[in-house]
């Protein structure tokens, strides 16, 4: 089927369609709708990567104690209602002590997080990809059946008034029902290795997110 | 299903024409992109921080009409002869704003030489389509009045009309003074009658030769 407009492939003319957006994270230089946040350091990096399928690289270096973030600075278009997130991302290596991971839609920038849906990877914490739902100041985590890895991967999460469905790779994993996000949100990763040395990567092929 | 997003919009062996889609998420505008050309004072081109904001465009709280376009910096990649632009719009609470959005061969005056522009605000007692040949411009309302509710709209051009559709229906169809130089995407945004800060909404653009 050949579709004349882009508009057209996700809502038919008599609908106004709602916030979506996608990024390839292709180019020579990444789009500036991202900002990325030094945590802790100052020189954590998140630029476009030269390599096949390599996307951007997100990248904490090797120094002991370095958190950073990337995100829309606070323009929190995406619904906790009802929106989507898929993010296509791969991170350098498949068990690294001291890494906190967190990949999906957050609803503020900084060390904290408030309402959320994400994916998390801590490896201090679990051997499994968790799913990790927060509404304000309560969050909760229950663990997927997939091991921390360093493939490139699908994530996707539908979050909805009662449900935050998360899949991985197409399949679904874990349906939460409590301490969903109560306020709009942003698309952000954020990643932490303040307990030990090493650097740490993240490549970003893709990432898409709109209100249902 | 197929992988490609070109197989989705091009027949096969087709050569897909140029085409722009804006989606109007992140953190800031694209500079890169798109360019503010301001006309009367200050107007900005912002993010909103709300959910399905989109971009928000505003004017200065001052006096004296402050008006601005969001352009291509006058790259006309547009044919007015074979072209489509879809976007959405939805108008801040302030009636006293004009609003201009389609497709235009300039940004440097409020009415372009050659455009094609769905209008809304204050301008018009109801949607409408302006169009300009280069020396004549006019203008054919919709029968839908202006309000705040968000709405979608395609204008069509091919040479011999200029068609606008408001939320999928065909309102108005226009035959007359149709622009025909090449053309750029345009935003506009204009304070009238009184001095405040007005401001309307784009969550969408895209724009396509046919």
């Amino acid at each position: 089927m050949v579709f004349p407009s882009v508009y057209e492939m996700t809502n038919p003319l008599t609908t106004v369609r709602k916030q979506h957006f996608w990024e390839y994270f292709s180019g020579g230089t990444l789009n500036s709708r991202w900002t990325l946040e030094q945590l802790v350091g100052g020189d954590s990096t998140l630029v476009m990567s030269d390599t096949v399928d390599g996307g951007a690289i997100f990248t904490n270096q090797s120094t002991f104690n370095r958190v950073a973030s990337f995100h829309f600075n606070n323009k929190r278009q995406y619904d906790y209602n009802g929106s989507v997130f898929i993010w296509v991302a791969q991170r350098s290596s498949a068990t690294s002590l001291g890494i906190l991971l967190d990949i999906g839609l957050n609803g503020t920038t900084g060390q904290s997080s408030t309402d959320s849906i994400l994916f998390r990877q801590y490896d201090d914490g679990s051997s499994f990809i968790g799913a990790l739902s927060k509404s304000a100041t309560a969050e909760s985590t229950t663990a997927t059946d997939v091991a921390t890895n360093s493939n490139m991967q699908v994530l996707k999460c539908a979050v909805d008034a009662s449900n935050a469905i998360y899949s991985i790779n197409g399949v679904t994993k874990v349906t939460k029902t409590t301490n969903l996000p109560t306020a709009k949100m942003q698309p952000k990763i954020r990643m932490d290795n303040t307990t030990q040395t090493g650097l740490r990567t993240v490549n970003i092929r893709y990432c898409e997110a709109y209100n249902t | 299903m197929t992988d490609s997003i070109y197989d989705q919009l091009n027949a096969n062996g087709t050569v897909g024409k140029q085409r722009v889609v804006e989606t109007f998420s992140g953190d800031s505008l694209d500079t890169d992109r798109w360019h503010t050309q301001q006309i009367v004072a200050t107007c900005t081109f912002a993010p909103a921080d709300s959910v399905d904001g989109g971009l928000l465009i505003s004017t200065d709280a001052g006096g004296g009409s402050p008006s601005a376009y969001l352009s291509f910096n006058d790259v006309c990649q547009y044919n007015p002869l074979g072209f489509r632009f879809i976007s959405t719009c939805k108008k801040g609470a302030d009636n006293n704003v004009g609003i201009k959005a389609g497709i235009g061969s300039d940004d440097s005056s409020a009415t372009p030489a050659h455009n094609s522009l769905m209008t809304a605000g204050s301008l018009v007692s109801y949607r409408a389509l302006a169009t300009k040949d280069g020396s004549t411009g006019t203008q054919t309302n919709s029968d839908v009045a202006v309000s705040s509710t968000e709405f979608v709209y395609d204008i069509v051009g091919n040479g011999s009309s200029n068609i606008l559709s408001l939320d999928g229906v065909t309102k108005v169809t226009k035959t007359t003074n149709l622009p025909t130089a090449k053309c750029q995407p345009l935003l506009y945004i204009q304070s009238r009658s009184t001095s405040a800060v007005k401001t309307w909404n784009c969550k969408y653009m895209e724009c396509y030769n046919t």
